[in-house]
């Protein structure tokens, strides 16, 4: 039963002003005849006056148009009221457009009411899932507007952690590339110790081979030059007796 | 390739029949000379071994030699077996190996003395007499000169060396020179 009265309550709002709006307007039309038939009555009465030939001053013309116009204010609102007259035709022809009107009316109802009132109940549901899923999407929105700044903070975190841990792996690394260049440039320094040792041993070795060799060679060509018969003897005699002696 | 095992073989079995009839000195002679011929002719070894040949006419061949050396029966025989047993081009082989059973038998070695001059009596004397006690036997040197040992002497008797030449002192002192730290 609410349904159906929210359903009909436009229609019937509707149908109101459509009542309204013609009585409204014959008032209207009734009170403006009723203005101007006392204001017509005074013009062509003062018309008449000076036609008689009274001449007065323009003061008093004025002050009775002034009263002329003050009564025709006092009809006027006698002509508001309720007392006015409305002819029999006109309330034929007001009651015929009144049910003309609401047989419209009751069409509408009739066969109107049941899409417009789906249509807007279909509307009303529509908007208010549309309510509810932009509810639920600012309340998505602010979790995940909450989970990202607990996250920033978190990520700040982590940043820091990261950054510590970046740090102390850059000292570790640096550590080890400093060892290992003080390892490398000591062992460098071992094998250019060792190689400059071993080609001093070669050039000493060199050296003392190519002494041996002129001094070979020199003591041959003295012993040749110098070695007379007597001297051959000799030796061959020493030589023999050492070889006896060792005997 | 030398066959010295084989010549030992055939070497002691002749020296045995030789010692028995006193005549080892005497093959000992004429496996010498048969020793220089092979020397002088090569061939004669060639056509003695040669399979190729006829055996009677390596065997009549070896029989010329033998004939011409005047050989006695017991080495003409040892000649022709060899021919038959197809090894006559072992003969200079068995003929070492004989020297060094005729040596040992007369408790004598072979010896050599290369020097820068030529050495006199007297030297070669004493050097023999050195060698004598070095070795416990009689030496028979002989000598050669080579000026590029430049003095002293260099005595061979067997597997014995005695280098007291100038040249291989000079190589120690070189090498003691090299070799010292």
């Amino acid at each position: 039963m609410k349904r159906f009265c929210n359903r009909l309550s436009p229609a019937l709002l509707l149908a109101l002003c459509l009542i309204c709006a013609p009585s409204s307007l014959l008032a209207n039309e009734t009170s403006h005849n009723k203005i101007a038939a006392p204001v017509t009555e005074h013009v062509s009465a003062a018309v008449h006056e000076s036609e008689a030939g009274v001449m007065k001053g323009a003061t008093e013309i004025g002050a009775e148009h002034g009263v002329a116009q003050e009564e025709a204010a006092v009809h006027g609102e006698k002509g508001h009221g309720p007392a006015g007259v409305i002819t029999k035709e006109k309330l034929n022809d007001l009651f015929w457009r009144i049910l003309n009107f609401v047989l419209l009316v009751l069409l509408l109802v009739k066969f109107a009411a049941k899409p417009v009132a789906d249509s807007l109940s279909e509307r009303r549901q529509r908007v208010r899932e549309e309510i509810e899923g932009l509810e639920a999407k600012r309340q998505d929105a602010e979790k995940a507007y909450q989970e990202l700044v607990v996250k920033l903070e978190g990520i700040e975190k982590d940043i820091k952690e990261i950054v510590d841990r970046a740090v102390v792996q850059a000292e570790k690394e640096r550590a080890r590339i400093i060892e290992a260049a003080e390892k490398s440039a000591t062992d460098l320094t071992r094998q250019a110790e060792m190689a400059v040792q071993k080609e001093l041993l070669d050039a000493k070795r060199l050296l003392r081979n190519e002494v041996a060799d002129r001094a070979a060679t020199m003591a041959e060509e003295i012993i040749k030059n110098s070695l007379t018969q007597d001297d051959q003897v000799r030796i061959v005699d020493q030589y023999l007796s050492k070889v006896e002696a060792v005997q | 390739m030398k066959q010295t095992i084989l010549a030992r073989r055939y070497a002691k079995a002749l020296f045995m029949v030789g010692k028995e009839n006193g005549s080892f000195s005497q093959y000992n002679d004429t496996l010498l000379t048969l020793k220089d011929v092979y020397q002088a002719v090569p061939d004669i070894a060639l056509a003695l071994a040669n399979p190729m040949y006829p055996l009677d006419i390596r065997e009549k061949m070896m029989e010329k030699v033998t004939a011409s050396l005047s050989v006695d029966k017991p080495l003409g025989n040892f000649l022709r077996l060899l021919v038959q047993k197809k090894r006559a081009d072992i003969v200079p082989e068995i003929s070492e190996e004989f020297s060094a059973l005729v040596d040992m038998e007369n408790n004598v070695c072979q010896g050599h003395v290369v020097s820068a001059i030529a050495l006199n009596d007297k030297m070669l004397k004493k050097v023999r007499k050195t060698l004598a006690k070095l070795t416990g036997k009689d030496v028979n040197l002989t000598t050669s000169i080579d000026t590029s040992i430049i003095g002293g002497i260099i005595a061979k008797v067997g597997d014995l060396v005695l280098d007291g030449s100038i040249r291989t002192q000079l190589a120690g002192l070189k090498d003691s020179i090299k070799g010292r730290e």
